[in-house]
């Protein structure tokens, strides 16, 4: 299923009549009608089977077991099984076996990721077995996200005032879909065949000119593609009364690579900071403590980033990117912290970052940022670069 | 001292603000250095001057300043 397929469009058409309806059924339906996307999505009955064993298992083990950490080494096998990493196969020589393909798997693990850990703070009026099916199965998020968190999504869920009735409220919600789908088909569609079209005359040998226009081309086709398919998820969302969260916030007016990704995929920065930044920062201080805790944060990055760039593909180029993101986020701490030492005081930083000329040119050196480090995903230009 | 005023003290400590009080309300985006990466420091130097530990998911779910000092009270009960 994709965003431009007769099913999904259909469900989007279909679900804001279903869930207008404030009954205390509708989140049968709800369900009803993502199992049927789920197993139309799914290829085969084999696939079908292990999807509803991924899905189901982490479930009751919440259930019965206190002990975490073994569910997220199985969970954490089993993606890296399904979504046959072909780096980690070559370099351990394990031969690749079954295909089995669990649709929306990535954004499924970070579902089940959030249910696991807060299941024991979690209401258990809301831990039923239909919130978690609706939560990790819901159409509207299950193939790019946002990454909702399970109680948010519950909140929302059952939340009726959130329908919008007002004329002018629905045509700006209709708007915003349709300027999403003006996005997704016209204008990512453009910057894709661009950067397909440099990316393959860079084939016999890479020239300055096709990498400025693929690295370009690239980083607008992944913007437009993405936030244009968040507008249609949010607002036909908002349509049913669903609240999902935002994802963009005009990223390329970030000022650093860090402002950047709190303007980025804020769902997934929000997931990796809560999941894995953050423990990851606490152990190192709790062990080195507090007064080495800039030192830890850097080490944090590079766990945190690697794990997004594994996570976002199955090449090795996906870990360049992450490798990429983490040097950037350090390179602005650094450049802060420098600034801060050279102007002397916090005050004197700030009147210096109040600057405009300041401002553009963090901005520039940003997006330069971007446009390099963005070249490891959708295309493998690591497969040009060796 | 009660741990609201003792909490205020390591607050005003941490971001080095003689002038901060510590309401229930206050959340992150009031007070200026108050990052992810202060969050941390934040939390582990708690942690440490009560012996305590917090879950990941205890920290992800704090919204402001009064859940933080019920959890903190928790952890110590």
């Amino acid at each position: 299923m994709t965003i431009n397929s007769l099913l999904f469009i259909l469900a989007l058409l279909l679900t804001p009549f279903v869930l207008r309806v404030n009954k205390p059924y509708k989140k049968l339906i709800f369900l009803i009608l993502n199992i049927i996307i789920f197993i139309l999505s799914t290829g085969s009955l084999q696939s079908l089977i292990v999807s509803f064993l991924f899905i189901m298992i982490p479930y009751i083990y919440c259930h019965y077991f206190k002990k975490k950490w073994p569910l997220f080494i199985v969970l954490s096998l089993s993606f890296i099984y399904f979504n046959q990493y072909g780096w980690i196969f070559n370099t351990l020589r394990i031969p690749m076996l079954l295909s089995i393909q669990v649709f929306g798997l990535s954004y499924i693990v970070f579902r089940i990721t959030d249910f696991v850990i807060n299941y024991d703070y979690i209401d258990q009026k809301k831990r039923t077995l239909v919130n978690y099916l609706n939560y990790l199965l819901s159409f509207y998020t299950i193939i790019c996200g946002p990454i909702m968190q399970f109680e948010e999504f519950c909140d929302s869920f059952h939340n009726a005032g959130k329908i919008p009735h007002d004329k002018n409220d629905i045509y700006r919600l209709i708007n915003r879909i349709v300027n999403g789908y003006i996005k997704v088909m016209i204008i990512s569609y453009f910057c894709y065949h661009v950067a397909s079209l440099m990316f393959d005359s860079m084939r016999s040998g890479i020239t300055l000119v096709h990498f400025v226009i693929f690295a370009i081309a690239n980083v607008w086709y992944i913007y437009f593609n993405f936030s244009g398919y968040c507008d249609i998820v949010i607002g036909s969302g908002a349509l049913a009364g669903l609240y999902i969260p935002e994802n963009f916030n005009k990223p390329y007016l970030a000022r650093d690579m860090s402002d950047f990704w709190t303007r980025q995929h804020i769902t997934l920065t929000r997931f990796i900071t809560n999941y894995i930044f953050t423990p990851v920062v606490k152990t190192m201080v709790n062990h080195f403590g507090v007064e080495r805790i800039d030192l830890c944060q850097y080490v944090g990055f590079f766990i945190a980033f690697f794990i997004a760039g594994v996570w976002h593909g199955t090449t090795v180029s996906f870990i360049y990117y992450g490798i990429a993101q983490a040097i950037g986020v350090c390179l602005t701490k650094f450049y802060k912290s420098y600034m801060l030492k050279k102007l002397g005081s916090k005050k004197a930083f700030k009147a210096y970052q109040a600057k405009k000329s300041v401002y553009i040119c963090e901005v520039i050196c940003t997006q330069i940022f971007v446009y390099l480090s963005f070249v490891f995903i959708v295309f493998d230009f690591a497969s040009l670069m060796f | 001292m009660d741990l609201r005023a003792e909490l205020q003290a390591l607050f005003q400590d941490f971001f080095e603000d003689e002038d901060l009080i510590l309401e229930d309300h206050l959340t992150a985006e009031d007070i200026e250095d108050w990052d992810s990466l202060a969050h941390i420091g934040l939390i582990a130097t708690i942690e440490k001057k009560y012996n305590i530990k917090f879950a990941t998911a205890e920290i992800s779910r704090l919204k402001n300043v009064g859940e933080l000092i019920s959890l903190t009270k928790k952890a110590l009960e």
